[in-house]
């Protein structure tokens, strides 16, 4: 049960990644690569939050939300000129930069030997120290950003974000100023995967930059097209199945000597089965 | 698609309830299940996958012991995240009485699961940080025995200067303090310059090493930076020997340092490298031969406190039995098991001799 429960945990955080990147991908057609940047600054600024400063964990969730939405205010405006491919490639450049900060800025992030016993979330008196009650909080979150996710697809912010998907140059047509939603959504999505981090780096108790890397990103792209763009059900699904599916393949009685790869193989194999027949993923609204 | 889902969970539901078993005796024999988590697919598979020959041979010398062990492997994939997971699945499923981690991020996200739980840990990794807390250990090999090495290496080569180039991240600034250390305390001059190997001017750097007139470089730089280095010594024809610790196996050119010597973990003993040899062709064995030890120990102390006692030990009578070993000869050299949970081990000096990194001070 203890590994259900655990396995629960890390499928929360990952929805809430995977739901604050559809925010971006899904609903403005922005493909970035940079979501595992903030996700880390969001980890880092709890560990050394707790750790450091001996803040509470929940401060430490507004702290990396702040970090967050300067830093993507900032690269938001640079990132808002480019379209496309030159996006997506201007975003993975951002996330590699984020990841150097991380391993070399020793005096704060103690580069590659990470951060260790970062406390779990308190509230007065009560500490979530047993793995259900932080669940129960991880599912709560994950709730609030599902929700927030369907209110903003269905506001007139989202409708607008939609247009500038479909065709951006048609959008600006009609008066809408591009830049500025494309900055703004970007600014959202990055603070919301701070929470994620901050999630991430009270579970594991332990953080080094390798989990923050350009391959986590993708890891969260990928997610997002198998459970289907612009889809709140969809991200949430596809966070579902990238985590279990490696777990639920442990238990097939492979070989042990060579069960690792065939894993991998099985994995990789389901995942290009998904996306000959469900090209545009299990719920997905837009296809790329 | 519902259905779909649903099945998705009932398997994951079913499977993990499948192994839920208390250790039983089998054979007459009580039961001992030992969780290793290995790197076996990914950047890191080479390690993980040796590792696992290791432990393998380390659970058939003891096929005969009064215990059976059950070993089960599971791929970590080198990611902290999934190694929570799993170290949950080892707990919580799987119900083993002792988890082996290898490398500093995974041991270091398992320590602290590890503790909570009661269950014995040992990670192979340097850190630490891993040894914190009754159950936890770690075994590898230590810095600072590793730069006396170095350090005691330079002075039965008459060595009296040496210039270090330093690359700028956390595991060389670390050896190069220590090294520094030992240096001073051994009066042997020394310069330093410090790089990175993206912007910095190597030819300048040269130069100015080459002033100092030391008798060796050491060159205290992972790939690229220790390659960049030596080709343009090679390039300027600069007969200086070159030293390090551990970071010359790495390089993937190892044809550049031939005849260089450096630190490093032994590989383990002539039996086991023979045995590996029919395994595997890699030349970095002493991962391996760490994990043999690790398993090897595990098991002895479970056997003796076995003969003394009639029963298996738990895990604080399991960690217990561990520090009061104190010293134990394990394929890699004289390990000795500090109270603190650091198991301190030997280092070697080894010399790139035909392409081949061969122990030449046992």
């Amino acid at each position: 049960m203890e590994y259900l429960i655990n396995l629960a945990i890390l499928f929360g955080i990952y929805s809430m990644l995977a739901l604050s990147l559809n925010m971006l991908i899904g609903m403005s057609g922005l493909v970035s690569l940079a979501q595992a940047a903030f996700y880390g600054i969001g980890a880092y600024a709890t560990a050394i939050g707790m750790t450091t400063f001996g803040l509470g964990f929940f401060t430490t969730i507004i702290l990396g939300i702040v970090v967050n939405a300067i830093l993507a205010f900032v690269v938001g405006k640079i990132l808002a000129r480019f379209q496309g491919d030159y996006y997506a490639i201007v975003s993975a450049g951002l996330s590699i930069i984020v990841f150097s900060i991380l391993q070399n800025w020793k005096t704060v992030t103690h580069g590659p030997l990470g951060i260790f016993g970062i406390g779990k979330p308190a509230i007065g008196s009560y500490t979530f120290y047993s793995n259900t009650a932080f669940l129960g909080l991880v599912v709560i979150f994950t709730i609030v950003l599902y929700a927030l996710y369907q209110w903003i697809n269905h506001s007139s912010f989202g409708r607008v974000l939609k247009a500038l998907r479909e065709d951006e140059k048609l959008a600006q047509s009609m008066g809408y100023k591009t830049k500025h939603f494309k900055s703004v959504i970007f600014v959202l999505s990055a603070s919301l995967s701070g929470i994620a981090g901050a999630f991430f780096a009270s579970y594991i108790a332990f953080i080094d930059p390798s989990s923050f890397q350009l391959k986590e990103g993708i890891f969260l792209f990928t997610i997002i097209i198998v459970g289907g763009l612009s889809s709140a059900r969809g991200s949430v699904v596809g966070a579902l199945i990238l985590i279990s599916l490696p777990e639920v393949l442990r238990f097939i009685g492979l070989p042990y000597e060579t069960a690792a790869q065939l894993q991998q193989m099985i994995y990789g194999a389901m995942l290009l089965l998904m996306m000959i027949f469900k090209p545009q993923g299990l719920f997905g609204k837009y296809r790329m | 698609m519902r259905k779909w889902l649903l099945v998705l969970c009932a398997v994951l539901a079913l499977t993990a309830c499948d192994n839920k078993k208390e250790a039983t005796e089998a054979d007459n024999k009580p039961v001992v299940k030992i969780g290793v988590m290995l790197p076996l697919s990914g950047e890191m598979a080479e390690f993980g996958q040796n590792s696992l020959y290791a432990v393998e041979f380390a659970a058939e010398d003891h096929k005969d012991s009064p215990i059976k062990f059950d070993i089960i492997f599971e791929d970590d994939t080198f990611t902290p995240s999934r190694a929570a997971v799993i170290a949950n699945k080892f707990i919580s499923v799987d119900k083993v009485d002792a988890i082996v981690t290898s490398f500093s991020p995974v041991g270091s996200a398992v320590s602290p699961i590890a503790d909570k739980a009661k269950v014995l840990h040992i990670g192979l990794s340097n850190a630490a940080n891993i040894a914190e807390g009754e159950l936890n250990f770690t075994d590898w090999q230590e810095l600072d025995i590793a730069a006396k090495k170095l350090v005691d290496y330079l002075v039965s080569q008459n060595c009296k200067k040496v210039v270090s180039f330093n690359m700028e991240t956390v595991g060389n600034e670390e050896m190069r303090v220590k090294t520094n250390q030992f240096l001073d305390e051994r009066g042997i001059e020394y310069k330093e310059f410090y790089f990175n190997p993206d912007n910095s001017d190597f030819a300048l750097m040269i130069q100015k090493a080459l002033d100092f007139d030391a008798d060796y470089w050491i060159l205290n730089s992972f790939s690229p930076g220790q390659d960049i280095l030596r080709k343009k010594m090679i390039e300027q024809k600069i007969d200086i020997p070159v030293v390090n610790i551990q970071c010359m196996k790495l390089s993937k050119n190892l044809q550049l340092f031939e005849n260089q010597a450096f630190v490093d973990a032994p590989d383990g003993s002539k039996e086991f490298r023979e045995r590996m040899a029919k395994k595997t062709t890699s030349k970095v064995l002493n991962i391996p031969a760490y994990a043999y030890d690790i398993v090897d120990l595990i098991m002895k102390a479970n056997e003796d406190f076995y003969v003394k006692n009639g029963r298996v030990p738990n895990d604080y009578e399991l960690a217990d039995t561990l520090k009061k070993t104190k010293f134990y000869d394990g394929i890699v050299g004289k390990l000795e098991i500090q109270d603190n949970g650091v198991i301190k081990s030997p280092s070697v000096i080894k010399k790139i001799i035909d392409g081949n990194a061969v122990i030449i001070d046992d």
